[in-house]
């Protein structure tokens, strides 16, 4: 039984390691400061907003067998814009390059079948300036668009049979003149490894259309996925999972959490939605413990979990002349702290400040605490620091 | 333009005076992809050389050549600009730097003013620049790069990603950028303002037409591709960005169609290209 402990212990010591111990991409141990004056009447601030996207997207892997049989789209409005990309795969750890799309396909409507590159389809066929001007984004996909005359509705997208069975290919749905969206919504773009990920999803647009089924899930770096469990409410659908994860984060990646969504419009047929969210999934490696300001600078407790390249940026505020606050200078310092409880002193140009037009009492507003080593954004903190 | 002047003023009346003999140069720096002669493949020589004659001493023009395939806070991307800039500035002793951007070259040039920190010669290049004219920059990125990104994401058991796209292009998806805009970058809506003037030239349609001639420069072909991929953008868009992109961050410089001649609309094509008097509008403002 010990024996058993022990190597569970190991093994989670093992995972909680490989999530922390992340490359630091700036190691520099160079002490900087820099300051700039702002636009004083422009709205500015330094926090995470969260985020909203509305998706009128949705997306599939699909097999060269289920292609030589027919993929079904559904597509709730006319004009959709339909991309279709050959992908690589791996087979004992050697790269398999697929590049191709099959030759000869079709799309059908149920009355009419035309092949994709028919040039009342085939957007890519029409000019080689895709493949020239972007390589990156056009070497290998094949863009078509459902022409007006073909309608809306259930479409079939087949091979002539000459697609490699276990070949594979991502087809790629911008629904865009459809009023139907799904909305997903984040109080943050950037979650702890010890805290929680929260959203929430909801059908938007025609008011006849509802979420009949909805899946989370969380992809890393490195390409794990992660499932993310959630709750349907009425007529919507909520995320508060606990993360834990094993994936190590890699500097300025960003993690993708993709919702997954089946709504009925109001004919009652099924359209997917996929919303794709950017999020930054971090180590709190260090935290401000306190806060501290005298008329020259801003002085931050931190307590340092982790030696890193730490940087600090605050936003002073000064008086106009009829005793408004605006903002008018951001200033920032960076320097290597090792473990332990450390000081941060973010020197304020009082000399810039006075020279501003702006009046104090100055005030610091936000501060922006970041990991600049493992580029993470560990804290936003809102409050009023007086600088005298 | 009258708004540009004025808060010129202003900033200079705010920042320290200004020498009496500053030396004025212009960087040109390229958008996405790896690029060792963009005088020649990115920009071509006339567009350069008509914006050179804009400088009083012609010789302070650098042609940036970097690796805009990358993150844009990479060695290969910021950090080869920021070399190449700072070795510009303090070689050349420019002290009133005028920056040029194309596409994702903004976002890299963005990179630098927001994070003056990150790096010792960042301070000198942001002190020295007077302005950066930014030309259809993916400030927000492109769905184009959403829709080529989506699934292209996999299982890593091998060591290495399975997806073929790089990362300047994963970058460039809008979920990604506004994460950065939030997180890392100045001078979008809510974020603090940037440190210099971000001017934007905003392209706003792609026109292609066998029997107009406007709509060969840059190349037909080239124009049409970019005709097509206005498919899975806005109404206004230069055929690989939308309008709001191109100007989410900093300040609005001009719309093409209020100065291009015969108001054309310049496609993302055609902005990098010596195409109805852009150069001469870029060297006017010199």
């Amino acid at each position: 039984m010990k024996s058993i402990i022990l190597k569970f212990l190991l093994v989670l010591c093992a995972l909680t390691n490989s999530a922390l111990a992340q490359e630091i991409l700036n190691k520099s141990r160079e002490q900087m400061y820099f300051s700039q004056y702002v636009a004083p009447d422009a709205d500015q601030h330094l926090k995470d907003t969260g985020s909203n996207e509305q998706s009128r997207v949705f997306f599939r892997k699909v097999s060269g067998a289920e292609l030589n049989r027919g993929a079904e789209l559904v597509i709730d409005a006319e004009k959709a814009v339909i991309q279709i990309s050959p992908l690589d795969r791996s087979e004992n750890g050697r790269r398999l390059v697929n590049a191709e799309i099959p030759r000869g396909m079709t799309l059908s409507n149920g009355i009419e079948r035309r092949r994709v590159d028919d040039d009342s389809i085939a957007l890519h066929r029409k000019s080689q300036g895709l493949r020239e001007n972007f390589p990156d984004l056009y070497g290998r996909a094949h863009v078509m668009r459902v022409p007006e005359n073909m309608g809306r509705g259930k479409f079939t997208l087949q091979a002539s049979g000459n697609a490699k069975a276990d070949a594979e290919y991502i087809v790629y749905v911008l629904d865009k003149h459809s009023d139907i969206a799904l909305e997903v919504q984040t109080p943050a773009r950037r979650f702890a490894r010890s805290g929680n990920l929260v959203l929430d999803a909801r059908p938007r647009g025609n008011a006849a259309v509802s979420l009949e089924s909805v899946s989370t899930t969380l992809i890393a770096p490195d390409g794990k996925r992660y499932a993310v469990a959630g709750q349907m409410t009425t007529n919507g659908y909520r995320v508060n999972w606990p993360i834990k994860v094993a994936s190590p984060s890699v500097p300025g990646e960003l993690w993708r959490v993709e919702v997954r969504s089946t709504l009925r419009n109001a004919r009652k047929e099924p359209i997917e939605r996929v919303a794709v969210i950017a999020a930054d999934i971090f180590a709190k490696t260090a935290q401000v413990s306190q806060i501290g300001s005298s008329a020259q600078d801003l002085k931050l407790s931190v307590d340092v979990q982790q030696a890193g390249r730490y940087e600090a940026r605050v936003l002073v505020f000064g008086r106009d002349t009829a005793g408004a606050y605006k903002p008018v200078l951001l200033a920032y310092q960076a320097d290597w702290l090792d473990a332990g409880l450390r000081e941060m002193q973010i020197p304020i140009d009082q000399a810039r400040l006075a020279a501003s037009g702006l009046r104090g009492p100055y005030q610091v507003r936000n501060i922006q605490f970041l990991d600049q080593g493992r580029m993470s954004v560990l804290e936003y903190l809102d409050g009023s620091w007086i600088l005298q | 333009m009258k708004t540009r002047a004025f808060t010129l003023i202003v900033m200079l009346l705010l920042s320290a005076p200004l020498p009496a003999m500053a030396a004025t140069g212009v960087a040109l720096v390229h958008g996405t992809g790896q690029q060792s002669n963009a005088y020649n493949d990115y920009w071509t020589s006339e567009m350069v050389e008509s914006i050179r004659q804009g400088l009083p001493a012609s010789s302070n023009l650098l042609v940036v050549n970097c690796n805009f395939e990358k993150y844009m806070w990479d060695d290969a991307a910021a950090g080869c600009l920021a070399t190449q800039l700072y070795n510009f500035v303090t070689s050349m002793n420019i002290d009133d730097l005028v920056v040029i951007t194309h596409s994702n070259g903004g976002n890299v040039m963005r990179w630098i003013l927001s994070n003056p920190t990150w790096d010792n010669r960042y301070p000198t290049i942001i002190d020295s620049t007077r302005w950066v004219n930014v030309v259809a920059a993916s400030s927000a990125g492109t769905p184009l790069a959403d829709a080529v990104m989506a699934g292209n994401v996999f299982e890593a058991s091998v060591g290495w990603l399975l997806g073929y796209q790089n990362d300047a292009v994963r970058m460039q998806q809008t979920s990604w950028m506004t994460y950065y805009n939030d997180n890392w970058l100045l001078g979008t809506s809510g974020r603090p303002s940037l440190p210099v003037g971000f001017w934007n030239i905003v392209g706003t349609d792609v026109e292609t037409a066998v029997w107009d001639s406007d709509s060969y420069c840059g190349g037909y072909a080239e124009n049409l591709g970019l005709e097509i991929t206005q498919e899975w953008l806005d109404g206004c868009s230069d055929g690989f960005l939308n309008c709001s992109s191109q100007n989410a961050a900093g300040s609005l410089w001009f719309y093409d169609h209020n100065r291009t001649n015969g108001s054309e609309p310049l496609s993302h094509n055609q902005s990098r290209r010596k195409c109805f008097n852009l150069d001469v509008i870029l060297r006017n403002d010199i």
